[in-house]
């Protein structure tokens, strides 16, 4: 689509893990987790990069009564997304296999 | 090593415990879904705002004690970028609703057009039959009939294109309409522009194509016998031009009957 979305290093901490898998599926937790970032740090660039089409979601299919716990929200990397995050990743000359820094 | 005596340990020993004390009500999930409900009744009110709480509340029950106190301590001290990204969300709402109507607009459009060039395809196919007909009733000159059969046969498969064409367009609206939310918004505005463009564009060939069916026909009605009908047909209607080629062609087909 040709847009310029300007990326944080957080922000590609949050994507990271997603360019292993590209059209694999991560729950919300899986994703601060993977991103090592806080958590209360991690939702709101998950949230971002949604808004930004870099990052796709969909809710855990079934009734979170019957699951007995709130519904998971799972997140995918749009091709836009992986597009965004490998150029990123080649101009900072960071392999994706080299692991990331501590956070900030 | 000796304590002094004037420093306020009482005050450092309350800091202590309510940390302490913080921490632990944390690890449990009903203290972290309080605080999360807290936090998010204080921000815009928005179907994201209640996604968020939802999927906030979700994350936290699949934490571990740690990862909890750590999204507690994050959402009591630092709220104001989520609080900053949810305001956002709720500041373009009304740009989604007004893009969700635009692209409802351009896809009832590609489906008016589709119809329409279907049906002009549809045409140009039945132009074959009376031309074939016409042509083995001799009362097409042969000459004519050689030129005009492979202009409608090329006009059929340009039609066949543009059907096709128009076709992805509504495709495309489609998955505009999936997801117009998550897509980035000055790139759907950028893509749905571009597609109008493009729909323009197809307007006009549209209006150039049926000039030609008009002139083909109009060609094909001049070599035949049937301008007695002409004045019956209304002007510009492919459709009734087709019926003055079908009236001719029975008329035709009747006399050869035994």
């Amino acid at each position: 689509m040709g847009h310029q979305t300007n990326i944080t290093t957080q922000a590609l901490r949050v994507l990271r893990p997603f360019l292993e898998n590209p059209t694999g599926e991560m729950a919300g937790v899986d994703v601060v987790r993977s991103s090592r970032l806080a958590s209360g740090t991690a939702y709101p660039i998950m949230l971002r990069l949604e808004r930004h089409g870099l990052l796709a979601s969909r809710w855990e299919e079934g009734d979170p009564a019957q699951l007995g716990r709130p519904r998971r929200r799972y997140y995918t990397i749009t091709p836009r997304g992986a597009a965004t995050a490998r150029q990123a990743f080649a101009e900072l000359s960071m392999p994706q296999g080299v692991p990331m820094p501590e956070a900030i | 090593m000796s304590l002094d005596p004037q420093f306020p340990w009482w005050i450092l020993a309350n800091a202590i415990g309510g940390v302490l004390t913080a921490a632990a009500c944390a690890a449990f999930t009903p203290v972290i879904r309080y605080i999360v409900r807290r936090l998010t009744s204080r921000l815009p009110t928005s179907p994201d705002t209640e996604r968020a709480r939802e999927e906030l509340e979700g994350m936290a029950n699949d934490m571990g004690i740690e990862e909890r106190i750590a999204l507690a301590a994050t959402l009591l001290l630092h709220s104001k970028s989520l609080h900053d990204e949810l305001s956002a969300r709720a500041a373009e709402t009304p740009l989604i609703k007004e893009m969700e109507a635009t692209v409802a607009e351009f896809s009832q459009g590609c489906t008016l057009l589709y119809s329409t060039l279907a049906s002009s395809r549809a045409s140009a196919r039945y132009c074959l039959l009376p031309l074939d007909t016409l042509n083995q009733l001799g009362q097409l000159d042969p000459a004519t009939a050689t030129s005009l059969k492979p202009a409608v046969a090329r006009l059929l498969d340009s039609r066949s294109k543009w059907v096709s064409l128009i076709a992805d367009a509504l495709s495309m609206t489609t998955s505009l309409h999936a997801s117009l939310v998550s897509v980035n918004l000055p790139a759907l505005v950028k893509t749905t522009t571009s597609e109008y463009q493009r729909l323009e564009r197809l307007q006009s060939k549209e209006a150039e194509l049926e000039s030609d069916l008009r002139h083909l026909l109009k060609r094909m009605e001049e070599a035949s016998d049937v301008t007695s009908y002409r004045n019956r047909r209304r002007p510009g209607s492919i459709n009734s031009a087709l019926m003055i080629l079908k009236m001719a062609a029975r008329r035709a087909g009747a006399g050869r009957r035994p």
